[in-house]
């Protein structure tokens, strides 16, 4: 359907009536009769028909005089469309304006004079673009006078003398135990702080070449810098440049803000002129260089000249003061850990500037050779902090509850937060396991020389090539979102977790052999290594909870061969011999693998799958993710970490609960205080436990009973003990856990490059020691009740029945009730009595 | 077509896998029949031992065999098994076990015999330990049949010579004459001398002693056989009652039946055994109820040619295996 309607032409003026089909949603077109010119008309939204209606609606309500009345201002944005491209504009011509039905209408982007027509009523009630502009331009104004004027009022002595002591006092985030003593500090400590004149004249130079020139010139402040980069930024329509001169930044520091808005920046300007009349200028340069943080835990320059360089700042080269100050705009951004590429190419124009301004600068060959050393930073992990070097106790716990609290937002990793975080471990039992690890490490590596296993399996003696292709290769780990770490030490390493069975309450916390710059892999929670026998208990506990078995099932430790031809499996046990038909209790006691395979079958694919979703990984991704079944994970190719060990052990000890694990009990800061408990976060990067209970008391109890047998024989030393050791193939990984009532330990031993195992070592003879040393002191055994549903009954381990009255063999066992042996054993029954006779009776032909 | 070196490695190949697979499947087979049918088992690993090419599976059948043979409680069979401290400890605990005796005593009889085994003869250690032990009857049988099983012929001799001129002061000793019987009762005229002296001398005794009492009867019923007189040995059979002589009741009612069937009388035979109950373990009257079965022809005679293709058929006592070879002779020329 065509709609004539008259429109005046924009080149020649003449009326002219175009006909359009309004039905069709599109940009349409004509051209004037009279000259020629092509109009588009926007129609893509259909407004042009609606509007005309809506005219003729109103022409037809209005008085003919009104309707005759032309608007001349009509707001050509409400009808812009944005989106058209440019090479459509010639076109596009968004939405007509409308006039009254005898009036042309049309809408133009490019001549505002040529439009015509009259005001629409919804945009009578809108205020003209002028007024919009007058109000705007009153509020900037108000608000850059309002500006003006607070910053031109410092803040009080008072408040800025308040500020400074803040800053003095200032103190790092300490982490301490469950009982309030102090672990840990994490942040800047005294030995940081050095004065102005420990630092020679070119590197102070060369800090207000980067940051402040003008420094000793300006009061706190630097406006024409500021408008310079408002400029800058308004420009590139992004924050590309700062104007905080050294007295600012040190204000920020001291307001611990680091939001950027103009408030920010008021306050900010505000501190800083107080600082000014406050301190000296060499004060505020001393403060500054004591306080600004240089990335990775350090809060100072000397600091970070001993992280990163291992030096006293007067010690530094050229080059390495420049990557220090380079650093300062973004820390963790410019870190060389990180990013050296992006921390050299600031360097590189820090120097050309520097250079070109004639500052006093090593020539360009000699810059080029001091950057072997900033380079050399690339190869260190970009995990690392500083806080390994200012204490040596604790430092696991502590900056793994550091690690998680920053990256939860909870504390600032910028800066120092002066928190109390208060964590579950015992220091006492920390300091002891700390100690002891280190000494049977020591002992370990005296006593067990490491193997490599050649590609062709061929046993060589650890050579010194080897070794630094071992060094090289390193291994990556990448855990529960954790970071990353990296290893490359080749020597044997060991980690220790204790947790209190009932609460899930880590204890101590000893991620290796020292919490170094060099290696921070924290293996109680970031590595998975296969358990060994350590698993066979769970496996075992499926088993009787589901009353497949009893604890004097005897099982057949016999080889056991899978499949034909290459691709048999025929397992072994530690020792290569089997021992035939035993009970349950001692093959778990004496870590028997066929019979722990035998049981593991039992149990099935579906129950094996089961326990571990139960006991390990609580969610079916994680399960699928991690596990997939097969007869040997019963003896232990699976994969887990002390931390999993530790928590699913304590189901025994716990009648048979599960715990989730909990590092970090409450955080108190300035800001903020935070009961972690409450918030039912996962702190160790463990699913939430999927089910409460895992066995029955009965069936804890029973498991806790078999358990103090395989702790008698694990090498522990301690009456009373449950636990399991586990070694794995080739005795790559040894371990043990299990403890008694209060607490329940994993132990861990073995090297972090998995080419590498220790001929000759056991879990029980490394692991199992260092773990009875450890809980020896204060060792409170788990109690044993018979529980209802249970009952102990006499029977004969050679025959797995219960016991004849004269059976030599005899001993007491444990059973859920229902789940007994069946028949007597022939132990002491005289011939007349015994079925020899019915033998007799058989054997009657020949 | 021209036969080439490929065709045959392919072959062979193809008759390596074969025997392979079926070796595998004997032995999963054996351990699938462990608890259904013991003696096919073990017959089956016994074979499966020795014709494996897997030293892998050879050593699992071994100790399959060793440890089946142990459950059962099939001691002289596993005599020679003990190649390994394992077995020779699970052995002297099995001995020690079964025949009442310490673990000393178990260990020294073991090792008497290991020795009488290697020499081929009765060592005068191992009759100063009988002399010197005070062993019950079940020790002495345990060791003639070792000893029988090495091939020593005059195992029997073990056996207290003197002791027919007294009266048994105790059950062991009335026990051990019984024993003594047992191993003469090819001698019909020893053996009834024997019976007879026992009666004389022991009556008291074997009527307090319902067990040994019921073997005595046995023993009389074998006797009466060894005579040809059936209707004595039936009687005899009649007296074996109660829920305690019932394997005793079972081996007479057989050896009655196994003389009729000799005798020819196939139908009284069968009718005698047939509604006997047989445990798998007892091939020997299974066997001889399926081979009266077949001889009366209630059952046909393939399933018999069945049942002498079995593994452990070879375990079976000579007599019966004769009797069995005897009916299905007759049966091919019947049909």
């Amino acid at each position: 359907m065509r709609h004539a309607f008259e429109h005046a032409c924009r080149r020649c003026g003449a009326v002219f009536s175009p006909a359009l089909e309004l039905d069709n949603y599109s940009v349409l077109t004509a051209a004037c009769p009279h000259c020629g010119y092509a109009h588009g008309y926007d129609n893509r939204e259909g407004k042009i028909l609606r509007l005309l209606r809506e005219k003729q609606g109103q022409t037809e309500a209005l008085p003919p005089a009104a309707a005759n009345v032309q608007t001349a201002e009509v707001d050509e944005d409400r009808f812009a469309e944005p989106e058209i491209a440019e090479s459509e504009r010639h076109l596009s011509a968004p939405s007509p304006s409308w006039t009254t039905t005898q009036e042309p209408i049309e809408y133009t982007d490019h001549d505002e004079k040529d439009v015509v027509g009259r005001r629409l009523p919804w945009q009578a009630r809108l205020p003209g673009i002028r007024q919009i502009v007058f109000v705007a331009s009153t509020a900037v104004t108000l608000l850059i006078v309002a500006v003006l004027v607070l910053q031109a009022i410092p803040l009080s002595d008072e408040e800025a003398r308040g500020y400074l002591a803040q800053l003095k006092n200032r103190e790092a985030d300490v982490v301490l135990d469950r009982n309030g003593h102090e672990l840990n500090r994490l942040g800047v400590s005294g030995s940081d702080k050095v004065t102005l004149a420990d630092y020679p004249r070119w590197q102070i130079d060369t800090l207000l070449f980067a940051e402040d020139k003008n420094f000793f010139r300006h009061h706190g402040v630097e406006y024409t810098a500021i408008l310079r980069a408002a400029l800058n930024n308004a420009l590139r329509l992004r924050y590309a440049q700062g104007a905080s001169t050294i007295t600012q930044q040190l204000a920020r520091i001291m307001l611990q803000n680091r939001q950027k808005n103009i408030l920010r920046k008021l306050s900010e300007i505000r501190l800083a002129r107080a600082l000014e009349t406050e301190l000296s200028k060499p004060k505020i340069l001393e403060l500054y260089m004591n306080h600004v943080y240089l990335g990775h835990g350090n809060y100072s320059f000397a600091s970070a000249a001993r992280f990163y360089y291992d030096k006293a700042p007067a010690e530094l080269t050229y080059n390495e003061f420049l990557s220090i100050v380079a650093l300062i705009p973004s820390p963790e951004r410019y870190s060389p850990l990180r990013n050296g590429r992006r921390l050299i190419a600031r360097m590189d124009a820090l120097y050309e500037r520097m250079r070109a301004s004639g500052a006093k600068v090593p020539d360009a060959s000699a810059y080029q050779a001091g950057m072997a050393a900033v380079n050399a930073q690339a190869e260190r992990f970009s995990t690392e902090t500083a806080f390994g070097s200012k204490s040596r106790v604790a430092l696991w716990p502590a900056q793994y509850a550091r690690d998680f609290l920053t990256q939860r937002h909870i504390l600032s990793g910028e800066n120092q937060n002066s928190a109390r975080v208060y964590t579950t471990i015992d220091a006492e039992l920390q300091a002891r396991a700390e100690t002891l690890l280190a000494k049977h490490l020591q002992r370990a590596r005296q006593n067990f020389r490491s193997v490599i296993r050649s590609s062709d399996q061929k046993e060589i003696r650890l050579k010194k090539k080897l070794q630094n292709a071992a060094l090289d290769s390193g291994l990556l780990l990448d855990l529960g979102g954790l970071p990353l770490a990296r290893e490359t030490d080749a020597g044997l390493q060991a980690a220790l977790l204790a947790i209190s069975p009932r609460t899930g309450e880590i204890l101590a916390m000893v991620g290796g052999e020292s919490f170094q710059s060099k290696n921070q892999l924290n293996r109680t929670v970031q590595m998975r290594r296969q358990t060994g026998s350590a698993i066979k208990p769970f496996i075992y506990a499926k088993a009787l909870s589901q009353h497949l078995i009893h604890a004097a099932t005897l099982i057949d430790d016999t080889p056991y061969v899978v499949g034909s031809g290459s691709k048999t499996w025929a397992p072994e046990n530690i020792n290569g011999g089997f021992e035939g038909p035993m009970p349950a209790r001692d093959a778990l006691a004496k870590s028997r693998n066929i019979p722990a395979i035998r049981v593991g079958r039992l149990v099935g694919r579906d129950g094996v799958t089961e326990l571990f979703s139960d006991f390990f990984f609580q969610s079916e991704n994680a399960r699928s993710e991690r596990f997939s079944y097969d007869e040997t994970v019963a003896i232990g190719t699976i994969s887990l970490s002390p931390l999993e060990m530790a928590r699913a052990f304590s189901v025994f000890l716990n009648n048979g609960f599960l715990n989730d694990p909990l590092l970090i009990m409450r955080v108190e800061s300035a800001e903020k205080s935070v009961d972690m408990r409450k918030t039912h976060v996962d702190q160790l990067g463990l699913n939430p436990a999927s089910k409460d209970r895992l066995l029955s008391q009965a069936e804890a109890q029973l498991m806790l009973s078999l358990l103090k047998s395989s702790g008698k024989k694990s090498g522990a030393g301690i009456s009373g003990i449950v636990g399991k050791t586990g070694t794995s193939s080739e005795s790559r990984d040894l371990w043990f856990v299990g403890g008694g009532k209060e607490v329940v330990v994993a132990v861990w031993f073995g090297y972090d490059d998995m080419r590498y195992a220790i001929p000759g070592a056991t879990g029980s003879a490394l692991a199992a020691k260092l773990a009875g040393d450890f809980l020896r002191p204060d060792f409170k055994p788990a109690n044993f009740k018979l529980q209802p549903g249970m009952v102990r009954l006499r029977v004969c381990p050679l025959t797995g029945r219960t016991a004849s009255e004269s059976c030599p063999h005899a001993r007491s066992e444990i059973f859920l009730s229902g789940v007994v042996p069946e028949g007597e054993c022939l132990h002491g029954i005289s011939d007349e009595q015994s079925d020899f006779m019915a033998v007799m009776g058989e054997s009657q032909f020949r | 077509m021209r036969i080439k070196p490929f065709h045959l490695t392919t072959l062979l190949i193809c008759l390596l896998q074969v025997t392979t697979l079926q070796a595998a499947n004997t032995y999963t087979r054996a351990l699938a029949l462990r608890e259904t049918d013991p003696i096919e088992a073990e017959a089956l690993l016994a074979r499966f031992v020795k014709e494996t090419g897997s030293d892998k599976l050879r050593r699992a059948a071994r100790y399959d065999l060793f440890f089946l043979r142990l459950r059962n409680s099939r001691l002289v069979e596993a005599f020679a098994q003990g190649e390994t401290n394992t077995f020779r400890r699970r052995y002297r605990e099995a001995v020690s076990l079964r025949l009442n005796l310490q673990a000393k005593q178990a260990s020294r009889l073991i090792g008497n015999l290991a020795k009488a085994c290697a020499e081929k003869e009765l060592p005068e250690s191992l009759a100063a330990n009988f002399a010197a032990g005070n062993f019950g009857a079940a020790v002495y049988e345990f060791a003639i049949r070792v000893m029988q099983n090495c091939h020593i012929a005059d195992a029997a001799e073990i056996l207290t010579p003197g002791i027919w001129a007294a009266k048994s002061t105790s059950e062991r000793q009335l026990a051990l004459k019984l024993l003594k019987i047992r191993y003469s009762i090819e001698d019909a005229a020893l053996a009834a001398e024997q019976v007879a002296n026992v009666a004389a001398l022991d009556a008291d005794l074997l009527a307090a002693t319902p067990a040994l009492n019921g073997q005595y009867t046995l023993l009389q019923a074998r006797v009466a056989l060894a005579h040809g007189d059936l209707a004595a040995a039936r009687s005899r059979c009649k007296e074996l009652v109660g829920a305690q002589a019932k394997s005793l009741r079972q081996a007479c009612r057989f050896l009655v039946a196994f003389q009729l069937a000799e005798n020819g009388q196939f139908a009284d035979a069968y009718q005698l055994v047939q509604g006997l109950e047989v445990a798998p373990h007892q091939i020997d009257y299974r066997l001889m109820r399926l081979t009266l079965a077949v001889a009366a022809q209630k059952v046909s005679p393939d399933k018999l040619q069945k049942f002498m293709r079995r593994a452990s058929y070879r375990y079976s006592a000579g007599s019966i295996k004769d009797l069995a070879g005897k009916v299905m002779a007759l049966s091919a020329a019947g049909a």
